[in-house]
């Protein structure tokens, strides 16, 4: 039936992309703009088909009823076609064409239904397959002569032709039995759904189903399916209504792709509402799943192939519309699985809350495009945030009607209302709060990261694979968020980290609530809450936030693994692992410093046997297997990567060395606990450094604080996971100092802080003394966070945005901004795209008359022979012009220079 | 209301052969990184370049070496510890001992209980209770429970004398000594008697055990001294023959006991010097790695300090003895380690004075010359450490941080005791309180406050005058001493709180304290 209802989209898609290259743009739109309406009228008769699919043999008198029935909204249709014309900006040819078109969609949809309710897929698929036939034969020379109203001819010709065979198709297969002629005579006989046994426990709308019942069920249904077909083309008849005719005819072009989506799905629904009524107990997971599939093999290709799909399909002129394609796609896929959700409502239930939802949904939607419909792409997402949205709702009103799940909810919600829990909810709020408290611009490596994002996916995997040195599992993630908002401004790109930084916050919780207690789980969410390591990465638009929290998840998935040998732990623990490599190759330390934990854990247990280590064997085997199986696509891209940067002398540095407040470069142990020093506190001036890391021999307390106290197993975990890849990386670092950076220790931070928290409540009993404790570190955590977020004499803020805002303003065509060094490009491209602007030498420093010239640079980020040459090209400068200003932000100077 | 239960009555929290299995080829290794790290650390620290301010280096250096000489003693001793098999029950009838009780001031149902327990021994205890508090309670407490009664006319020679009275009052071939308040398993004597199958064994010692450790911060402190001694340097000095008799919970062959004239009386730590008596003349010792009595640990500041006065005196005086006795040079230098690890107090005055100098610029100079703070890291870091770690894991995590903080806060102890036996001034027996004392006791830890409050006010006038990374780095290690010191002084800042059972009893004479390698 799938590959069915996909041969027939792909038919009716093919159609579509003839016509838009056949027809002339505004010609398209219309055409775009009649096949929307057509739908609309088709939709909703869905309904229809899922009555009869839920009784085919009783529906068989409705088919007399409904023909007339569809007639008269024909004829409605046919006298208020120049009224619907004038509204929705259509040729009347077109909207009377709509009317003939009209008497068709019910009886198509009754026999369809009927079909479906006996299993008779292969007749259903000749009759959907039949339209795209007739569609492509006589609509296409039908278009070729008499141009959007030839194509609309062809395409209700395609439906009578389609109804015909599914009409033959029903009588044949199976005679009308006398009973059924005598037993329904209006609509108010509608079969009665009957509830199957495994849905008997649900608490239904109405618990005593009758004929008044089944009406209403009847009525309920159709309306949801109706407001269904309006959240799926609304969004069209607005875009022909508010946006200029190129442009609505690029939307139709969309809306088309959108629609092979949505069609794809169509039928998953009625094939769905008997085996529900069956009883069969998979009958929704597997309609699901199939919605779900299909939605995402339609996402991926559009997310893959966007110019390929718009350009190359629909021509050059809608090439516009490519970034949009995975979003409208992703739009309509979520369409799909919110009408299989839909149909289940009605299949068990009389759909009231549906309709109620889908009215809200629908008003939103027109009220969103109303106000923000501007572009293409305004009215696409916010027709995304609307199927997302109803989507969203079905799915957990679904999962809260189940018996099961709802007696989990009662038990998750009183869990969820207790004081932890809401003290946990109020440090996540705090934690994400802080994180969007954002103080800086965007830095050279974010700009990268968003740079590589804006490209089409496959060139920016190349990208990656050929000038970069991290694996590409984040930068999928932004190109996903840069694509799906059709945006790179700097709140968006930042979202990613913002999120995973903010889950650290729970996941901390959970993570030291399980390794030790509550209490520490309590401690360990509210360091990590504002910890200002973790809330600056949070705020990048880099990997880091990401590396961090997969670093915990790994390290508590691995203890609850061990702990109880289920299957799902395993499961999330091979998953974060992988994720760890895939994110940053760095976390694949704590990858293998956990698999060595396991050996550890293994072998001291060799001699006690049992049940539990032989699960704990198998489980470590095929999770490491599967870690393996997971990291193995990576080999070739890594050894790509790696061999691309040795050829280019690069090795895994381009910058000067970051490791050391002081820019020394060189790794010292000063190096490392000014490390350490960052990785609590956070980064500071370079004299705040000094102080802090001067203060070492209190550090010596911890050593002797460790006296006495016995380790249980989790602790040592997390230390190995600490210290080996900390060790590790001072190796390396001692033999490649830029290597040895506390960015590539993420993991280690989250699982410092924790750390810290479990001492803490280790060494503590008494309450009050804890609440002290942990009250005196977030307050120091607190005024780290402050320093280094707003101190500008933080080594690590680069004021670029400011800086760049500034000679924005003073700018004036012809101008030109050198830039030093290089790698500000990508910064000065996404601050200032308008500005010409170079990294090259200043020449003979003489400019033109009536120009300018800007010099940005940063000299921190310069080798020192750069500076030198920075420093003498500026003397020449200021020798051949004047020094109109220079103006200094937090590591960036900018000098203006004029003739 | 509740009652609570005599915690002597409850099992051992703690084992003597904890981790022993599994501690050996460990300790190998950190061994070896030890010496390594420590021969790192004193090739840049010895470096004549490295000489600064000339006493403050020098001081710095001879507190260092004393440290080391400490810590490679307690390496040495760990490595060679070995857990002993136990001997076989004596077969056939048990021989008669004659189980000593000595009491002077404790409460009667705190004794009674440790006298009952001693007469339902396996075998044949003849239970003497030596008061030298002439009570007539403790009399009929005796009478009640089968034990007999012993009072001295003459109170001279305090423990010593009283257990040399019982001595010239019974004649059973064996002589087990208990504290009044230590209360011994019913196996005691079936653990202890077999390995006296071998006549050269003139005492079997078994381990000390605080069992009011976990309700008490002080006594807890203080046991954490003692797991160290009574676990691996325990059974480190009984495989080199050099286990001393430590005041309890011990059994002697009277034949031994009279071939030195019994316990002596001139010394306040008349343990240690018997059992270097008795090695000279041929004695073996034995330590039996196992918990077989229960006694309750010092309560209180004041307890401590007495406790601790009394054996730093005894066993800094018994440092000539142990460099002139005539005992092979293994067990010469196990009684000097030893005796001299009372002297590890001078160290922690040096350490504590270096940052106060720095700061108050006396001597206008570092101790260290030429030398950065990430090279002084780098060096001593790992050297630090490592030594930490060697004890951690050589103590199977016995040793702790509060017991560390009541060893720098005792500093003065030591010096205290080192200048009295430098000047030959005999200890007395000071009477500790029978009861834990629940309120403040800061003059019993004065000395220690005055390096408090010195250090406290160093760092506030090095902040007041100069935060440059020098100063902030000499202020942090004041920092350091000051919350060690606060730790090691809060019971006594602050009281502790009293528990239900608060009993104490008089150890007169002890073994050398347990953290003899902490340093």
């Amino acid at each position: 039936m799938v590959a069915g209802q996909l041969g027939a989209g792909v038919g009716n898609l093919v159609f579509t992309l003839v016509m838009a290259r056949v027809l002339a743009p505004e010609a398209f739109a219309r055409l775009a703009t009649f096949l929307a309406l057509y739908l609309l009228i088709n939709l909703p008769m869905a309904s229809i088909s899922a009555a009869a699919a839920l009784d085919p043999d009783r529906a068989v008198d409705l088919r007399r009823k409904l023909f007339l029935a569809s007639l008269g909204l024909g004829v409605a249709v046919l006298l208020a076609s120049p009224f619907l014309a004038t509204l929705l900006h259509l040729p009347v040819g077109l909207a009377l064409i709509l009317g003939v078109a009209t008497p068709c969609a019910g009886p198509l949809a009754l026999e369809r239904g009927r079909l479906y309710g006996r299993s008779r897929y292969r007749r259903i698929i000749v009759s959907m397959a039949a339209e795209p036939a007739l569609r492509l034969s006589a609509g296409v020379a039908l278009a070729v002569t008499l141009g959007p109203e030839g194509a609309a001819i062809g395409v209700v010709v395609a439906g009578y032709a389609a109804l015909e065979v599914a009409r033959r198709g029903v009588w044949r297969a199976s005679p009308v039995p006398s009973w059924a002629t005598a037993a329904l005579t209006d609509a108010a006989a509608l079969p009665e759904v009957t509830v199957p046994d495994d849905l008997s426990g649900l608490d239904l709308a109405d618990p005593s189903p009758g004929a008044p019942v089944a009406l209403a069920r009847a009525v309920w249904t159709a309306g949801a399916f109706l407001l269904l077909a309006v959240v799926q083309n609304q969004d069209l008849l607005f875009a022909n209504r508010l946006l200029p005719p190129s442009q609505a005819g690029a939307y139709g072009a969309l809306s088309t792709l959108g629609g092979a989506a949505a069609f794809a799905t169509a039928t998953i629904p009625l094939v769905l509402l008997p085996r529900v009524v069956e009883g069969r107990r998979h009958a929704m997971a597997a309609a699901l799943a199939a919605a779900g599939a299909l939605g995402t093999v339609a996402v991926t290709i559009a997310a893959l192939i966007p110019n390929l799909l718009t350009g190359a399909l629909f021509g050059a002129q809608y090439a516009t519309i490519a970034p949009l394609a995975a979003l409208y796609v992703g739009a309509m896929a979520l369409l799909g699985i919110s009408r299989v959700l839909i149909a289940h409502l009605c299949a068990t239930t009389v759909p009231r809350a549906g309709v109620v939802l889908l009215v809200a949904v629908a008003a939103g939607q027109a009220v969103g495009i109303s106000l923000f419909g501007h572009s293409v792409a305004e009215i696409a997402t916010t027709t995304l945030a609307s199927t997302a949205t109803l989507t969203v709702a079905l799915g957990t009103a679904a999962v809260v009607r189940m018996p099961a799940t709802r007696h989990k909810a009662s038990l998750a919600l009183g869990v969820l209302t207790r004081p932890v829990a809401l003290t946990v909810l109020g440090l996540f709020i705090v934690g994400f709060g802080l994180r969007l408290i954002i103080a800086r611009g965007i830095w050279i490596d974010e700009a990268t990261s968003i740079h590589d994002a804006a490209l089409p996916f496959w060139q920016m995997i190349m990208n990656l694979r050929d000038s970069d040195v991290h694996p590409p599992l984040y930068f999928a993630i932004l190109w996903t968020t840069v694509h799906l908002t059709g945006s790179t401004a700097q709140l968006i790109v930042r979202l990613p980290g913002i999120i995973f930084g903010a889950l650290i916050v729970p996941t901390s919780y959970l993570t030291a609530k399980d390794l030790w207690d509550r209490r520490t789980g309590v401690v360990a969410a509210t360091l990590c809450t504002g910890a200002p390591l973790l809330v600056w990465y949070s705020q990048e638009a880099r990997m880091y936030s990401l590396f961090m929290l997969l670093a915990l998840v790994a390290v508590w998935a691995q203890v609850m693994a061990l702990r109880t040998a289920k299957t799902r732990y395993w499961l999330v623990y091979a998953l974060s692992s992988a994720g760890l490599g895939w994110t940053e190759y760095f976390g694949l330390l704590q990858v293998a410093t956990q698999q060595l934990f396991f050996v550890g854990w293994l072998w001291q247990r060799r001699h006690e046997g049992g049940p539990e280590i032989r699960r704990a064997l198998i489980g470590w085997t095929i999770s490491g297997a599967a870690i393996l199986a997971l990291l193995a696509p990576l080999v070739p891209f890594v050894t790509h990567q790696f061999l691309v940067n040795q050829s280019l002398g690069k090795g895994f540095g381009s910058q000067p060395s970051q490791i050391a407040p002081n820019g020394t470069g060189a790794l010292s142990f000063y190096v490392v606990l000014a490390n350490l020093v960052w990785a609590i506190w956070g980064y500071h001036s370079t004299p705040t450094m000094a102080a802090l890391v001067a203060m070492w021999p209190v550090g010596i307390l911890s050593v002797l604080f460790a006296l006495g106290r016995r380790r249980q197993w989790t602790t040592s975990l997390v230390i190995a996971c600490i210290a080996i890849p900390s060790l590790i990386l001072i190796v390396v670092g001692s033999l490649k100092p830029d290597l040895f950076d506390i960015r590539y220790l993420s993991g280690a931070v989250v699982l410092i802080l924790i750390l810290l928290a479990r001492v803490l409540t280790g060494s503590v009993r008494s309450t009050v003394l804890l609440r002290a404790g942990a009250a005196m570190l977030v307050v120091s955590l607190a005024l780290g966070l402050y320093d280094e977020q707003v101190n500008g004499a933080n080594p690590r803020r680069y004021d670029f945005r400011s800086a760049l805002h500034l000679v924005d303003a003073r700018y004036r065509a012809g101008n030109l901004l050198i830039y030093d060094p290089k790698s500000l490009a990508l910064v000065v491209a996404y601050y200032s795209p308008k500005v010409r602007a170079e990294n090259a030498a200043v020449g003979d420093g003489v400019i033109p008359a009536g120009d300018k010239l800007f010099v940005m640079a940063s000299p921190q980020l310069m080798h020192t022979s750069d500076q030198s040459t920075l420093a003498i090209d500026l003397q020449r400068l200021e020798a051949r012009n004047v020094l109109v200003d220079m103006i200094k932000r937090a590591n960036v100077t900018v000098w203006e220079f004029a003739p | 209301m509740t009652v609570a239960r005599d915690p002597r009555l409850e099992p051992a929290q703690w084992s003597p052969t904890e981790g022993a299995k599994s501690v050996r080829s460990k300790l190998v290794v950190m061994v070896l990184a030890n010496i390594a790290l420590t021969t790192w650390y004193f090739h840049w620290l010895l470096a004549p370049q490295r000489v600064g301010n000339p006493v403050l280096y020098w001081l710095l250096v001879v507190a260092e070496t004393f440290n080391v000489l400490q810590a490679a003693g307690f390496w040495w001793t760990a490595l060679r510890a070995r857990v002993r098999p136990a001997a076989p029950v004596p077969s056939g009838a048990f021989p008669a001992v004659d189980v000593l009780i000595p009491t002077y001031n404790e409460p009667v149902e705190m004794v009674e209980t440790t006298v009952t327990a001693a007469v339902q021994m396996l075998g044949q205890p003849n239970v003497v209770l030596c008061d030298d508090g002439d009570r007539d309670e403790m009399a009929a407490m005796a009478q009640r429970v089968g034990a007999g009664y012993l009072r001295r006319h003459l109170h001279h020679g305090a423990k010593a004398g009283n257990l040399n009275y019982a001595l010239e009052r019974t004649s059973a071939p064996f002589v087990a000594v208990l504290d009044c308040d230590h209360v011994p398993d019913a196996r005691f004597l079936e653990a202890t008697l077999g390995h006296m199958a071998d006549p050269s064994v003139a005492f079997v010692q078994t381990p000390q055990y605080y069992a009011n450790a976990r309700s008490n911060p002080v006594a807890a402190a203080s046991w954490s001294q003692q797991a160290l001694f009574f676990g691996i340097i325990g059974r480190g000095k009984d495989a080199m023959g050099a286990m001393f008799c430590c005041g309890t919970n011990m059994v002697f062959r009277r034949k031994a006991l009279e071939s030195t004239g019994g316990f002596p009386e001139d010394s306040v730590t008349e343990d240690f010097v018997l059992s270097i008596r008795l090695q000279e003349q041929g004695w073996r010792s034995i330590y039996v790695p196992e918990v077989l009595a229960r006694g309750l640990g010092p309560e209180d500041m004041a307890s401590y300090v007495s406790q601790q006065q009394r054996w730093a005196r005894g066993c800094l005086a018994a440092i000539g003895t142990s460099l002139t006795s005539k005992l092979p040079l293994v067990k010469r230098i196990q009684y000097l380690l030893s005796s001299m690890f009372f002297l590890t107090g001078w160290t922690y005055l040096v350490y504590m004075m270096l940052p106060v100098a720095n700061i108050l610029d006396v001597g206008g100079a570092q101790p260290l010359a030429l030398a950065t703070s990430n090279q002084f890291l780098i060096h001593f870091a790992p050297y630090f450490c490592a030594s930490l770690l060697t004890v951690a894991v050589a103590g199977a995590g016995s040793y702790s941080f509060a017991a560390f903080a009541l060893m720098e806060s005792s500093f003065w102890i030591h010096i205290q005791a080192s200048v009295l036996a430098l000047l030959h001034r005999k200890g007395r027996f000071v009477v500790t309180p029978k009861q834990g004392q629940a309120g403040r006791q800061p003059w019993a830890m004065a000395p220690a406050l005055v390096a408090l409050a010195v250090l406290i006010g160093a760092a506030i006038d090095g902040l007041a005058h100069n935060r440059s990374p020098g100063t902030l780095n000499n202020v942090a290690f004041a920092s350091l001493h000051i919350s060690v010191l606060l730790v090691g002084v809060w019971p006594a800042l602050f009281g502790v709180r009293r528990t239900a059972r608060v009993m104490q009893e008089v150890h007169e004479t002890e073994p050398e304290p347990a953290a003899a390698a902490a340093a």
